[in-house]
């Protein structure tokens, strides 16, 4: 809590449709966001019980830094995934930290069923359970749009949410947040749906104790001009992420067609530049970030005959442009931005929507499963198809859409085809096939997000491959992100945000730490995750890549599977071993 | 001799030319020089790729050679 020395968490129980608000002074030691979701993830959890059991809890932190700095805009979720079965970590931007700094929140702990599908409105004054059975069944947009009806606050309140895949407990559906941004990924949506909770609602006045303003003022300047005059963030402005496209075209990992091709013939047609001629009508940010990285693309859809037509606004970014777009063999931008809205309007995670219709067509191609399972007909570049198959996933259409609606892992028990199926560590490939720093990164990271510690960024400028060099980057880069998201930095921020200017940010707040108090942290909190995954069963002893990733070239030509079983055996033996040095120390 | 040149348009911001075109280049003419010419900062560049394959700054270039210069990819 600004200006003083416990984290303020409110607590919800929507069984008993109870609140009740604790200062937690033994928290304030991982200052927050990762840090603090994390540990009260470990203290609520039910580890003998399923992910979408409703006494699991569901949590959200920000950190003392939120909103009150340039790009310090994220809010980062904690749960069981539903997907892996294990940790959960999921973060988001857009209005959410404002609204929760603004509501005098630091942390929000939910547990609970509630008795009939339900909205919560949360504010600095009180909490309201309401009735949101009318909204049950509707998709992102029509929920948002009768909640900014029926609830007062436009501009300040955060409005995040959940679509048919969430009530439907897909186990990677999404929640939204304000409409442009997302908790992804491992399935916060289900969670919410297995609480019957359909939105959250939360706004506040109060004010921000901020002691030394002067100091505050000049540390907020400086930093201001790092993020806006340095070029350390224009790249995420000016074509965003999806300058990706071409780039990693050029380079041999893009993933194509469920990787059968790591090179794509229609990249140029869906690379950032074309849709930055074709498609971007405007870009956004999140509530305190003077940068707007969020790239709206436009696209024209004819509703009705008689040459009736609507236009349709969506946000784009790389991981969506590959997963539903290159990784589909899909051919043009307006096509792609067609894909991600359906995946939008359902509140499904795009990456693993994507990867998961990349397996389908591949497996309808080789016989291991039949039109009458897809009832689409799945081959790559078919937009339309694709359409109808994502309505099927989040409705649970039949046995097979059931089956795939809980990711690749349960699909091939059934169906077969792991050889193909593109998973690392048990979640869905995200869009860089760069090499084996991606591979084991994304294998190993705590919530197998290739945001866990960034493996394909040394893929691309390591001169040359040496195994030590690969586990010691992504141990050391995971852990130095902890740091950040404790603090709830936008990763896009990472340059603008090193150890002296966080060290600058947090004194000017009365939060006087030092460097090595920072290295602790990420250490801490990287080893209480993998404290809370070992509590939940998880382990990598016997893990198996998917033969294809072998296959296919990567800008260090194709990988050899020796030597990433070899990789990961050595970041085991050494995590392992570090594990139980800092356990002794606890 | 003339070799063919494609500058990813995120180098569009330093001023010099991007897009594909071609350029009459003296012998021992190498990818540090060409950068300098096309006012690309080497710190800024990613990827060096002549006819398909990776290529260092000092890799000096032969008559027809196609080169490709481009950004790293980023995070999102
Ligand atoms: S850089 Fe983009 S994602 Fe990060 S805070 Fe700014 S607008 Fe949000």
């Amino acid at each position: 809590m600004l200006g003083e020395d416990f984290v303020r968490v409110l607590y919800i129980d929507l069984e008993n449709r109870k609140a009740d608000i604790r200062e937690r002074k033994d928290l304030y030691k991982y200052l927050g966001g990762t840090g603090v979701a994390a540990k009260l993830l470990e203290e609520n959890m039910k580890k003998g019980l399923p992910p979408l059991h409703e006494e699991q809890p569901l949590i959200i932190s920000i950190g003392p830094l939120s909103t009150i700095f340039p790009v310090v805009t994220k809010a980062v979720a904690t749960f069981i995934s539903p997907h892996t079965g294990e940790y959960g970590e999921s973060h988001a931007g857009g209005r959410l930290a404002m609204a929760m700094r603004n509501a005098g929140y630091d942390a929000i702990v939910i547990t609970g069923r509630a008795h009939k599908p339900t909205y919560l409105l949360i504010t600095d004054r009180n909490i309201e359970f309401k009735d949101a059975r009318a909204m049950w069944g509707l998709d992102i947009e029509e929920v948002g749009r009768v909640v900014r009806e029926r609830e007062p606050g436009p501009g300040k309140r955060s409005i995040i949410r959940i679509g048919r895949a969430g009530e439907n407990l897909v186990t990677y559906s999404c929640v939204n947040v304000d409409t442009y941004r997302h908790f992804g990924r491992l399935g916060m949506g289900a969670v919410f749906g297995s609480k019957n909770l359909k939105a959250m609602i939360i706004m506040g006045e109060r004010d921000l104790p901020i002691s030394n303003l002067k100091e505050y003022f000049k540390t907020y300047q400086e930093i201001y001009k790092k993020a806006t005059q340095t070029d350390a963030m224009a790249k995420y402005h000016e074509l965003g992420t999806p300058l990706n496209i071409k780039v990693l075209n050029a380079i041999n990992s893009l993933p194509t067609k469920n990787l059968l091709q790591s090179t794509f013939e229609h990249a140029d047609d869906i690379s950032g530049e074309r849709f930055a001629e074709k498609n971007l009508i405007r870009k956004v940010s999140c509530t305190g970030c003077p940068i707007g990285c969020i790239h709206i693309g436009q696209f024209r859809r004819e509703f009705d005959k008689g040459y009736e037509y609507e236009s349709i606004a969506v946000s784009y970014d790389h991981e969506l442009v590959y997963a539903l777009g290159s990784l589909l063999g899909i051919r043009t931008s307006d096509e792609v931005l067609e894909i991600i809205e359906e995946v939008e309007l359902a509140g499904l995670d795009a990456m693993t929507t994507g990867v998961v219709l990349a397996w389908a067509t591949e497996a309808l191609q080789k016989g291991l499963i039949t039109k009458e399972d897809t009832l689409a007909d799945l081959e790559f570049g078919n937009t339309k198809e694709y359409i109808k198959a994502i309505d099927y996933i989040a409705d649970r259409a039949n046995e097979f859409y059931y089956t795939i609606g809980n990711g690749l892992n349960e699909a091939v028990k059934k169906y077969g085809g792991q050889e193909f199926a593109l998973l690392y560590g048990g979640n869905e490939m995200a869009g860089y096939h760069t090499g084996y720093g991606f591979a084991l990164g994304q294998t190993v990271g705590a919530r197998h997000s290739h945001l866990d510690n960034a493996g394909y960024s040394y893929d691309q400028s390591a001169k040359e491959l040496k195994d030590e060099e690969i586990v010691d980057y992504v141990i050391k880069e995971e852990k130095e992100r902890n740091v950040l998201t404790s603090l709830c930095i936008c990763l896009f921020a990472r340059k603008v945000y090193d150890r002296p200017t966080i060290l600058k940010a947090l004194h000017s707040i009365g939060i006087d730490w030092t460097d090595d108090d920072l290295t602790r942290l990420g250490n801490d909190i990287f080893f209480t995750k993998l404290r809370i995954k070992k509590e939940l069963g998880y382990s990598l002893e016997n893990y198996r890549f998917p033969k294809r990733v072998f296959e296919t070239p990567t800008l260090w030509g194709r990988m050899d599977e020796e030597r990433l079983n070899r990789l990961l055996r050595m970041y085991i033996d050494r995590v392992e071993k570090e594990y139980e040095d800092w356990s002794r120390g606890q | 001799m003339r070799i063919g040149v494609e500058v990813n348009d995120f180098f569009e911001k330093y001023g010099g030319k991007t897009g594909k075109f071609e350029m009459e280049i003296d012998p021992g003419f190498n990818v540090q020089k060409l950068l300098q010419k096309l006012n690309i900062p080497q710190d800024r560049v990613g990827f060096v790729i002549v006819n398909q394959k990776r290529v260092d700054f000092d890799y000096v270039f032969s008559e027809g050679d196609e080169v490709h210069i481009l950004p790293f990819a980023i995070g999102g």
